[in-house]
């Protein structure tokens, strides 16, 4: 039924299906990473440190002698956790906190939006550093910590999409008819605003793992032996020479994030009914 | 003598269904506007009308007169700044905060852009649930399907169009469309906010008449707001013309055609575009534009256009008074017929 579905999908949105085959398949080697992995990820072998790709170790490994496959499959969990999570919840709230503020108008919008501009004062990496040092430096501390920095961002896009859309007449209707505050929010407005929002969205999440990467690489997040993408390329950096240490987490992190982009794109055509024949 | 229109009129015998007592609604800035300067606009500024049961009403003005604001005030969708909105004697905002729904299944409207006033991610039937789903929700989906569709036929549709999406109809089928979804409730009265204005003149006739069989159908009370006079005298029993944010005259429909008593109404009576070509008319051409509704001018409203301005018009705001039977007009020269009544009736 699965594979149905899929299919259905590639025939009418190639986009929205390319997108969920590959998130669908980071996702499965996310929860099943250990069995994936043919190596222990933070097992060093120095003997076999900075080795290119082969038969033994497909992606080679790093300067400790780690299997860089390994590592990318079991870096998956932490990785897709960071960019997906983070930019959902975000979302949620900013897109729910912004069109409230969009939809209500006049004080309320003033004193909604000049509060989640107080987050934006601040440059994003250091509020979620001193977020997360404050919390303590714990896995959901840090998550928390990136949420509180992305979600204005999206607040702002919803505010002005709800503000242009609430002008409209079917609003004006569905009032008229009876619906309730809530209903028309998310009901007739939302589903008119979600679609921008949810294009900055995908485009967020590379953007997501990186963050996280910069601030594990801070000692806030994942601790240095966790297989974690960003910190991996970080690595690379170092050893530039030696291509494939960098290369295959960064490609990772390209294809999360271009599956992303494919559904944000699908998503938006999907939703628009002027596109879609679905 | 000078007291304004009210109800107790011997005409007026009929049932009054929304009576609307001075009736005031201002637009501003909010704090803004300390800051910008910019004063008040006075959408509507003090308008008493009864709306009688059964009757069809135009409510005719230039655009930004404050008809439209009118409009929506009476169906609660702006809070009036001052004054009464009654339904049934009871005051609409009462009836909002007590029973919304109940309300809303009373007066219902239709809107000016067809396009616009359907949702465009929803299809027509998910558009034409939505009355049931929120006043009727014991109702199961398919027998809101068959209601649905039913409303639809009433209107010239089919049922297959309610699987379309608004961007599938045309213009004269989404209005129509609109107004299925307004009579889905059973409504007593319907506010018509220029249902005809968005659309080709071939289907403006059909979607007048279809209004206009609808309303005798199911006895309904029309407030129809427009600013073309010839859909106006199609549809209406009764016009009121606005100027301004204020009625100036108020007649039965042949009485304000053949014997408009202000000289606005004339000037908008003489720009009707005639077919005949041999017959000569006289139009009477206003000068210059409408004022700005934020600082209206003193006196009269309409002295500085007025073709037969008078000394007091700048000065004393002519009152809406009785010229005729059921017919009021606030304009000093029909004051001064008024000192000797015999004449005007």
């Amino acid at each position: 039924m699965i594979f149905r579905f899929i299919q259905q999908l590639f025939r009418t949105n190639l986009l929205l299906g390319l997108g969920v085959v590959m998130c669908g398949g980071w996702i499965v080697v996310a929860l099943l990473a250990p069995v994936f992995a043919p190596y222990d990820a933070v097992d060093q072998d120095l003997s076999v440190r900075l080795s290119a790709p082969d038969a033994t170790h497909w992606f080679g490994t790093d300067h400790l002698g780690r299997d860089i496959f390994s590592r990318v499959i079991m870096g998956s969990r932490l990785s897709l956790v960071a960019g997906l999570i983070t930019v959902i919840l975000a979302l949620s709230v900013g897109a729910a906190y912004g069109a409230v503020a969009g939809y209500l108008g006049k004080t309320v919008d003033d004193i909604m939006m000049r509060l989640s501009e107080l987050v934006l004062a601040f440059p994003p990496i250091v509020l979620a550093m001193i977020i997360a040092a404050s919390l303590g430096p714990s896995l959901y501390n840090t998550l928390l910590a990136m949420v509180v920095v992305l979600w204005p961002n999206y607040a702002r896009v919803m505010r002005s999409m709800v503000i242009s859309a609430k002008e409209d007449e079917y609003v004006e209707a569905a009032r008229v008819i009876g619906a309730s505050h809530i209903k028309i929010i998310f009901r007739e407005i939302l589903p008119n605003c979600i679609g921008p929002v949810l294009v900055m969205a995908t485009l967020d999440i590379g953007n997501a793992i990186l963050t996280f990467a910069g601030l594990s690489f801070l000692g806030l997040g994942s601790p240095p032996p966790t297989p974690e993408w960003g910190a991996m390329v970080a690595t690379g950096v170092t050893h530039f020479i030696y291509w494939w240490i960098g290369t295959f987490p960064g490609l990772a992190i390209l294809s999360v994030a271009l599956a992303a982009n494919f559904i944000g794109d699908g998503l938006r055509d999907y939703l628009d009914p002027h596109l879609s024949g679905f | 003598m000078n007291k304004e229109h009210t109800a107790h009129d011997e005409l007026s015998s009929k049932r009054i269904l929304v009576s609307l007592v001075k009736v005031k609604k201002y637009f501003s800035d909010g704090w803004r506007s300390l800051l910008s300067g910019s004063s008040k606009v006075r959408a509507v500024d003090g308008v008493s009308i009864d709306i009688r049961a059964g009757e069809s009403f135009g409510l005719v003005g230039e655009s930004g007169c404050g008809k439209s604001t009118l409009g929506r005030v009476i169906l609660g969708l702006h809070k009036a700044s001052s004054g009464n909105v009654l339904y049934k004697d009871d005051d609409i905002y009462n009836l909002i905060r007590n029973n919304r729904k109940a309300f809303r299944r009373q007066i219902q409207m239709i809107f000016q852009d067809p396009s616009s006033s359907l949702n465009p991610r929803k299809k027509i039937g998910r558009i034409m649930a939505d009355p049931f789903v929120i006043h009727h929700p014991e109702l199961s989906g398919k027998a809101v399907r068959r209601k649905s569709a039913a409303l639809l036929e009433e209107v010239g549709l089919s049922a297959y169009h309610l699987d379309r999406y608004p961007h599938e109809l045309s213009g004269g089928q989404k209005q129509r469309v609109g107004i299925a979804r307004a009579m889905a409730l059973g409504p007593e009265m319907i506010v018509c906010d220029e249902p005809v204005s968005a659309l080709d003149v071939s289907i403006q006739a059909q979607v007048i008449n279809l209004l206009d069989r609808l309303q005798k159908k199911f006895n309904l009370t029309l407030l129809f707001i427009s600013h073309d006079l010839n859909v106006v005298h199609h549809l209406s029993d009764r016009i009121g013309v606005m100027y301004l944010g204020k009625i100036v005259e108020i007649a039965p429909r042949n009485r304000l055609y053949h014997q408009p008593a202000h000289p606005y109404t004339h000037a908008l009576l003489s720009a009707i575009p005639i077919s005949d070509p041999d017959e000569q008319k006289q139009r009477i051409l206003l000068k210059g534009d409408l004022p700005s509704p934020s600082d209206p001018p003193a006196g009269c409203r309409f002295h500085t256009r007025c073709p037969e301005v008078l000394d007091i018009c700048s000065q004393l705001e002519p009152q809406l008074v009785s010229v005729a039977a059921d017919h009021y007009a606030a304009c000093h020269l029909s004051h001064d017929n008024r000192g000797d009544r015999s004449i005007v009736h």
